[in-house]
């Protein structure tokens, strides 16, 4: 009987412990967001990250090496196949050089400002996120590379994400994908503009009105509201548009211009405000 | 000692998992080794300091993966309670290993699940992908265990003076 007692007890006070414990631990987690206070979590990004660039230098030689092998069988057709295609591009150059030059004489016409392109830094994605439940990637840049929280993260292809964290030479990005990543963006030809979220493997396209036209294959851009990405980058082609009878809004399905599967590589555009909440 | 042996072991699996077991196709089942390490204190150990390397698992685990803070020490916390509960209640053994493990991360989906609701941070919840995890988990559960009572166990300090008391009375037990 004193034994059951002594063991009741004994639960008892784990139970409180690990309460309190579970407690602390909800209330102190948003002081490790806060700027000056996550110090531990950099040094922690810091001494992963040394892992994850050393296990992605050795995955990456051998994936070279075996790619190497492979890309020897089949060049003779390969080469063959890619001086048509040189001789095609080099037909289409001729012809684009001739739109630009027409295009910028326009521009000088119609008076419109230069561009400003904000400087580019490329970096190797050295982890992922581990977990089914986020879409986040590790970089091997970080804040001695100028990289700072909310920089938008792009590809040749179109837009990555966004910054998410920093330490001194690493940074988390938080893809585009993710259900906790939005961003503004219009339909190229019909100018529609909405919400692009993340759906996980692709996205979605909220707040476009019933009466416009979208169809299967529209291209969507940024479009440069939020301040975040530039203006222009692509996103994705709609893949579904499905009209409910009720509500105000159409449901838009867009699939990534982006393969998020088979990235390696990715650019951040350094602009010195990236405007984001901290 | 044990400790850091512990959180060196769980930095090593994170970096394995981030870069190495995320290459595996999702069919495949990408089993969650640190998730294993968790059941493994929570099997072997019984006291406050393997409550606190859980929470510092999850927050190190946070730092690499997930937008919300504070939902892998919370959701690692929950489940270590519910291992210990029900070892001590329903009284299970190596047999049911693969059961328990399978089942408790049943549980770690649901308490992630119910605590990214909480949050404004939304996770994404994909049971179909939680499959063949499990099955990998509950395959890979007892010779990684095994490996874990091979690795770590040796650090603790309890095991390695009763394994030095043990045969310091083999040798002569008149003495």
């Amino acid at each position: 009987m004193r034994r059951r007692n002594r063991q009741r007890r004994k639960i008892k006070n784990l139970a409180v412990t690990i309460l309190i414990l579970g407690f602390v631990a909800l209330i102190t987690m948003p002081v490790f967001t806060r700027r000056g206070a996550d110090i531990p979590r950099k040094i922690t990004l810091e001494i992963i990250g040394v892992g994850q660039s050393a296990a992605t230098a050795v995955i990456s030689g051998i994936t070279e090496t075996w790619n190497d092998y492979i890309n020897l069988r089949g060049v003779r057709d390969e080469n063959i196949r890619l001086k048509r295609a040189l001789s095609d591009c080099r037909r289409e150059i001729v012809d684009f050089s001739e739109a630009a030059a027409l295009n910028v004489r326009l521009k000088k016409l119609l008076g419109l400002k230069k561009r400003v392109k904000s400087p580019r830094l490329t970096a190797r994605i050295i982890g992922h996120d581990p977990s089914d439940w986020f879409r986040t990637i590790i970089i091997d840049r970080g804040e001695n590379d100028g990289i700072r929280k909310g920089m938008p993260v792009i590809t040749v292809e179109g837009i990555v994400g966004q910054i998410l964290f920093v330490s001194s030479d690493r940074a988390k990005v938080l893809m585009g994908i993710d259900p906790n990543s939005a961003v503004d963006g219009l339909i190229q030809h019909c100018r529609a503009q909405g919400i692009i979220r993340g759906n996980g493997n692709n996205y979605r396209f909220n707040y476009v009105m019933k009466n416009l036209d979208i169809r299967n294959g529209d291209l969507i851009v940024t479009s440069g509201l939020s301040g975040v990405f530039p203006k222009g980058i692509p996103v994705g082609r709609v893949t579904r548009v499905n009209n409910t009878p009720r509500g105000m809004f159409q449901e838009v399905k867009v699939a990534p211009v982006v393969n998020f599967n088979q990235l390696e590589y990715v650019m951040i555009l350094l602009r010195k405000n990236p405007l984001t909440e901290d | 000692m044990f400790s850091l042996a512990v959180l060196v072991c769980g930095m090593i699996i994170i970096t394995l998992e981030s870069t190495i077991l995320v290459r595996l196709p999702p069919w495949f089942g990408r089993p969650d080794l640190l998730f294993i390490l968790l059941v493994w204190l929570a099997t072997r150990f019984d006291s406050i300091r393997e409550i606190i390397l859980v929470i510092i698992l999850g927050l190190i685990l946070n730092v690499i993966s997930g937008v919300n803070p504070g939902i892998y020490p919370v959701a690692y916390l929950f489940t270590f309670v519910m291992i210990r509960g029900s070892i001590h209640h329903l009284n299970l053994d190596n047999n049911h290993q693969a059961a328990m493990i399978a089942l408790a991360y049943v549980v770690f989906y649901l308490i992630v699940w119910f605590f990214s609701a909480l949050t404004p941070y939304p996770a994404l919840i994909a049971w179909h992908q939680a499959i063949p995890e499990l099955v990998a988990l509950a395959i890979l559960s007892f010779p990684i265990m095994h490996l874990f009572d091979l690795i770590l166990k040796p650090f603790d300090e309890k095991d390695l003076i009763d394994r030095l008391g043990r045969r310091r009375r083999n040798k002569n037990r008149y003495l």
